[in-house]
């Protein structure tokens, strides 16, 4: 097991960001991505954006959550997701795919855009409160 | 790395509480159930250690939402994952709900236990899991063992040690870096770093959480300790019977191993260090660290006289540095941060944090971590959240066993090592016992002195011997056989043990004896001279918890069996044995035997009160009590004629003594007639329960015959034998607030008495009315003012609702009967008050300042909005264990009003006793001792309120019994007071209870509804609606007085 042995202060450092990313999802943050899960026939739908939105911000190293949330959407507007950032208030975006998904990080929570193409409602208004 | 892509974590706690509770099957059960659902690629099912409230376990704590659901049972799992995990939504059943609100908390970190700690200990605790050595390095771990190695000289962290003044959490306080300079530059080679994880007070498990939920945290603390100190080899001597933390241990050294962190080399920094595990065999004497080396070198866990200390010849007479789990975990922190990051927590001479065990009767128990210097009081009071179900606040162990017991005056005492030596306890490793009026403190020192005395190793005199007479003592006095001199014996005994023990165990050993005799030698006393255990703990000194409780000592458990066996008739003879006012004390005793009832710890207190007016309520024929067949010459003069002294005279009769009473007032009665309403207490069931009374034929009555005006003590004395005071606290406290002396301002006593003589008020109709005090007083004229017509009443009180020394049921009924209801319904029950329904307002945190006039009448009422905190934001506790108001700046406001009743507490008026040789206290109570009743001149006796203050119906009539036999005995020239006896109790037998009177819920009694019953003075609660319901009611006593004693 000799690969493991860290030799340096460095490796230990780097060590510690590649694990603490891991375990990112355990500490608090005040942006978080919820996607809703809509009715019995749409939950598949919701756990793949979810995946996918997961992945992508794990990718990017983003300080976003990704929860779930029963939904109060409609039907029409497909899988509905929640972003809530200090900066935006809550956002809501409507028939979001997983191909959207790398899109709706990107812009949105790294660059601070909002995606007009599929947002249905926006609102600053909503006290927001940190997770943890 | 796959593992980024988890959108959510779930981790069962496997703390040893959570485990016991089946957490390992539930983690099992997560993992097929996400499997089966195809979500392991989402979701990561991961165990943590302790989260602290282990009372609430097990424990699931879903990330990122943050959820915490507790105990969980396997059968959840399914339901948890299809509708958190799958759904997104929040299982409410499984949240944790505040204690006394019952309101449930979604979020992990905003249960209010957690909101006030600061972890820097236990900061991985519950977030880690401690079997994966890379969680524990992705939350900064070995970060601190980096930087000592290669930015710092072994020299520069000892100094980084002891400049931030971190003492010793172990208990002893001293400072580690001393103890590390002093190994340091010790001779000789090798140097040794031992971790003390030998925790073995009962109630503590800081030690083992802390091991469990984040073992590398020591490991690594160890490490930085052997840089700093020279040291190449460490040994953690844990106890066997934590298997557990063992085995954390192992896999984390183990782990630690693999990735070059122990061994050989570490880091590549040519520094080579290891460690190996001890197991103890638990003794507790081995938590000494003398005995702990003797233990590890394979010798008896004996400890050693000192110096040498370990730090000179240590093991295998080696330099060795012996430091407790949490100080060790406490380093790498420190070197992480920097001292002045660590010494800029908690006090200047004890900086950083705590970690307290936290058990006994509080809401919350578990694990927490504060600052030191953090009150007693906000421990248990805001993180505790008070006591379990809002009993009084009796004590707290701190320290275990060789700790000492604080009481409420220690409530504001900020927790550090020297505080609490100086306040008489102890530190000690961190156990933190909290104790209600339910335990019994003698009982409580005998049994630390029980733990303490099996676990002393028996090598040195004092602590063997000394130990074992103390314990032989105390077991005696819980007995009923204890003696005065014992209390001094006792005491003896403790300072030799305290001056010629060997080590902190025999010295500390007397502790709690020493701390109960201190603040609760008062309960000693009563188990010596009255063979009475006033908690109603000690089995052999109280045959039930009611009896015990009850001032008159009613052999309850005996008459609710005959009400079950359909013996009306007895039940009544037994409960007039002792309390002769069966009809009164149906309907409104307070009931102290419901309170201690222990029923009621399984769901609710039987409903003895309902069930003693059902008796007297079935009862056929009149009561006639039997004077003793040969009357004595001797008469008896009893002044008042309450409860007190009726019961007295009658007492008096059936011991064979013709008796008066002189009573001021026109009617016999006393406070149940003048103070009591009629909704409350109908005339003419206290009319009948008199009448039956006086039917004795030994008393005479002389009404409207008032001691000081009509009579005088010396004439009472010429035409009598002895004299019973029994006058009552008729006064009524002032505000002292200006504008007393307004037309419109009457106490609370002036208005029911006035109202319960017949006089006319009904000028009270249509007014705006302020009460003043939080008692049954202020809520029995708040209740008449609406049945008389008032407008409005506001009742101003200046602590909060649960402070209110007034009965809850009485409370409950007042906000009931001030709602107007809409007529039709009847769910009044469940109903929450709206602001603009109340007829009676109650102002919380509120004090008067002044009552405003208009033409010699009262205007308006000027009042100050206050807080239960100081300017700093802190709590700060009175003598009775209740949170002191505060005044807030700026926040007067006005009520207008046009009657004020001041109803703050009543006192006894009788000035011209102090002329005639009786002495009073100076808050005017006579002074009367205790056991005999005997007042300063010869020949007169006192009891009920003018002795106690304000009380109920049942003490006076406890009182009353026991006045009536040392009247008797001063009469006969016997000498007072008279020997105690123990309890009357049952034959201990058998007793089974069906499983469906085990699970039965109290039987409800009926009660008017609010909208009728405040209509006028009818009587509002109506007993059980059949015989049947009572009948089912005493089938759920648990017959506690037939339980086998010994």
């Amino acid at each position: 097991m000799s690969g493991k042995k860290i030799g340096s202060y460095e490796e230990l450092l780097q060590l510690s960001e590649d694990a603490r990313r891991k375990i990112l999802v355990r500490e608090g943050s005040d942006v978080m991505v919820s996607v809703c899960t809509g009715g019995p026939g749409n939950e598949t739908q919701a756990h793949e954006v979810a995946r996918a939105l997961a992945k992508e911000i794990g990718k990017r190293g983003l300080r976003a959550r990704v929860g779930l949330k029963e939904s109060t959407g409609l039907p029409v507007t497909g899988t509905v997701v929640e972003v809530r950032t200090p900066r935006d208030g809550v956002v809501l975006y409507g028939d979001v795919t997983p191909d959207i998904v790398p899109v709706l990080v990107k812009e949105h929570l790294l660059e601070g855009q909002i995606v007009r193409e599929h947002l249905l409602s926006q609102s600053r208004g909503e006290t927001f409160r940190t997770g943890l | 790395m796959p593992e980024n892509q988890y959108r959510a974590h779930v981790l069962c706690c496997r703390g040893t509480s959570c485990t016991a509770g089946g957490s390992a099957d539930i983690f099992e059960l997560f993992r097929e159930e996400v499997a089966k659902r195809e979500l392991e690629g989402d979701i990561l099912i991961s165990i943590s250690g302790c989260h602290g409230l282990c009372s609430i376990g097990p424990i699931v704590v879903i990330y990122p939402e943050d959820i915490l659901y507790c105990q969980v049972e396997p059968s959840d799992v399914p339901e948890i994952v299809e509708k958190t995990l799958v759904r997104g939504t929040i299982i409410e059943r499984l949240l944790y709900k505040d204690p006394r609100t019952a309101v449930p908390v979604p979020h992990y970190h905003r249960i209010p236990f957690y909101r006030r700690q600061q972890r820097i200990i236990l900061k991985n605790c519950g977030i880690i899991n401690p079997e994966k050595i890379e969680e524990y390095i992705a939350r900064g771990g070995y970060q601190g063992l980096a930087k000592a190695l290669y930015k710092m000289s072994p020299e520069h962290v000892l100094e980084e040690v002891k400049s931030s003044g971190l003492r010793g959490r172990g208990g002893g306080g001293f400072l580690t870096g001393r103890k590390w300079e002093f190994t340091k530059n010790a001779e000789g080679r090798p140097k040794y770093i031992v971790c003390n994880a030998d925790e073995g007070d009962p109630g503590a498990f800081m030690d083992r959480s802390l091991i469990e939920g984040d073992p590398h945290s020591v490991i690594e603390g160890m490490s930085i300790a052997a840089w700093a100190i020279g040291a190449d080899k460490g040994f953690i001597y844990c106890r066997a019977e934590y298997p557990l933390a063992v085995k954390r241990l192992r896999i984390a050294i183990e782990q630690a191993r693999e990735y070059g962190l122990l061994g050989e080399n570490i880091l590549g920094s040519g520094f080579d260090f290891d460690i190996e595990i001890k197991e103890g065999a638990g003794a507790f004497v081995c938590g000494e660290e003398t005995a702990l080396l003797a233990s590890m070198e394979g010798k008896r866990g004996e400890p050693r006289p000192r110096p040498p200390f370990p730090a000179q010849k240590g093991l295998w007479g080696k330099p060795t540095n012996i430091n407790n789990v949490k100080s060790y975990a406490t380093i790498p922190q420190i070197v992480l941060h920097g001292s002045d990051w660590f010494s800029g927590i908690g006090t200047e001479k004890s900086p950083g944090t705590a970690v307290f065990a936290l058990t006994g009767r509080v809401n919350n128990t578990g694990l927490l971590e504060i600052p030191m210097g953090t009150t007693l009081g906000e421990i248990i009071f805001d993180i505790g959240n008070g006591i379990t179900k809002d009993r009084k606040f009796k004590a707290v162990q701190t320290g275990g066993p060789l700790g000492g017991c604080l009481d409420a005056t220690s409530l504001n005492l900020g927790v550090d090592f020297d505080s609490l030596v100086e306040a008489g306890a102890l530190m000690g490793s961190g156990g933190m016992i909290v104790v209600d009026e339910t335990t019994c403190m003698v009982e409580m020192a005998r049994f630390f002195l029980q733990f303490a005395v099996a676990e002393s190793c028996g090598q040195c005199p004092p602590c063997r011997v000394g130990g074992a007479k103390m314990l032989e003592i105390l077991d005696r006095i819980t007995q009923g056989e204890g003696r005065m001199e014992d209390l001094d014996l006792l005491e003896d005994i403790a300072s030799t043990m305290k001056d010629g023990s060997l080590c902190a165990l025999g010295q500390g050993t007397p502790n709690p004896v020493l701390a109960t005799l201190r603040s609760f030698r008062e309960e000693y006393e009563a188990h010596i001279l009255d063979k009475r255990c006033p908690a109603g703990a000690c089995p052999a000194l109280s045959p039930s918890p009611c009896q015990s409780a009850c001032p008159a000592e009613v052999r309850v458990p005996v008459y609710i069996s005959h009400i079950q066996d359909g013996e009306i008739a007895e039940a009544l003879r037994v409960h007039r044995e002792s309390n002769p006012f069966v009809s009164v004390c149906g309907r409104v005793c307070p009931a102290f035997c419901e309170d201690k009832c222990r029923r009621g710890e399984l769901d609710e207190a039987v409903a003895i009160r309902d069930l003693k007016r059902f008796m007297a309520d079935a009862e056929s024929g009149d009561w006639v009590p039997r004077p003793a067949e040969k009357l004595e010459t001797e008469t008896v003069a009893v002044v008042g004629g309450g409860p007190g002294g009726l019961t007295a005279a009658l007492r008096l009769g059936s011991l064979g003594y013709r008796s008066t009473i002189y009573e001021a007032r026109p009617a016999l009665g006393g406070m149940m007639r003048f103070g009591i309403p009629d909704y409350r207490l109908p005339k003419d069931v206290l009319e009948r329960e008199i009448e039956s009374i006086l039917r004795i034929g030994t008393v005479d009555v002389k009404t409207g015959t008032a001691l000081g005006k009509d009579v005088t003590l010396e004439d009472l004395l010429k035409r009598h034998n002895a004299v019973i005071l029994a006058i009552g606290a008729q006064g009524c406290r002032k505000t002292g607030i200006p504008g007393e002396d307004l037309q419109g301002v009457m106490t609370g006593m002036e208005f029911l008495a006035a109202m319960n003589s017949g006089e006319d008020v009904s000028y009270v109709k249509g007014k705006r009315v302020a009460v003043i005090g939080g008692g049954n007083v202020a809520m029995d004229a708040s209740r008449s003012l609406l049945r008389l017509g008032a407008e409005e009443v506001h009742l101003i009180y200046r602590r909060q609702r649960a402070d209110m020394p007034a009965i809850e049921e009485e409370v409950l009924a007042t906000e009931e009967e001030g709602i107007k209801f809409h007529l039709g319904t009847r769910r009044w029950r469940s109903r929450k008050l709206s602001a603009e329904e109340e007829r009676v307002r109650f102002h919380y945190l509120v004090s008067p300042l002044a009552i405003e006039g208009r033409d010699g009448r009262v205007a308006e009422l000027r009042c100050e909005r206050l807080r239960l905190t100081n300017d700093r934001g802190r709590p700060e506790f009175d003598g009775s264990a209740r949170k002191r108001p505060f005044s807030v700046p700026d926040s007067e406001f006005v009520l207008d009003v046009d009657l004020v009743i001041p109803a703050i507490g009543q006192k006894v008026e009788q000035p011209s006793l102090e002329s005639e040789g009786v002495s009073l206290n100076r808050d005017g109570t006579i002074i009367a001792d205790s056991r005999s009743f005997e007042t300063s001149r010869k020949g007169v006796f006192a009891i009920g309120d003018a002795v106690l203050g304000p009380a109920s119906v049942v003490e006076a009539v406890g009182q009353a019994n026991r006045v009536a036999r040392a009247v008797d005995r001063y009469l006969r020239g016997l000498a007072l007071p008279e020997p105690a006896e123990f309890m009357p109790r049952e034959e201990p037998r058998r007793f089974e209870m069906s499983e469906e009177d085990a699970g039965r819920p109290r039987v409800k009694s009926s009660v008017l509804a609010p909208e009728v019953r405040v209509q006028d003075f009818r009587e509002a609660e109506l007993g059980f609606p059949n015989a049947k319901c009572a009948w089912i009611e005493t089938k759920r006593c648990l017959r506690c007085d037939l339980e086998e004693r010994g």
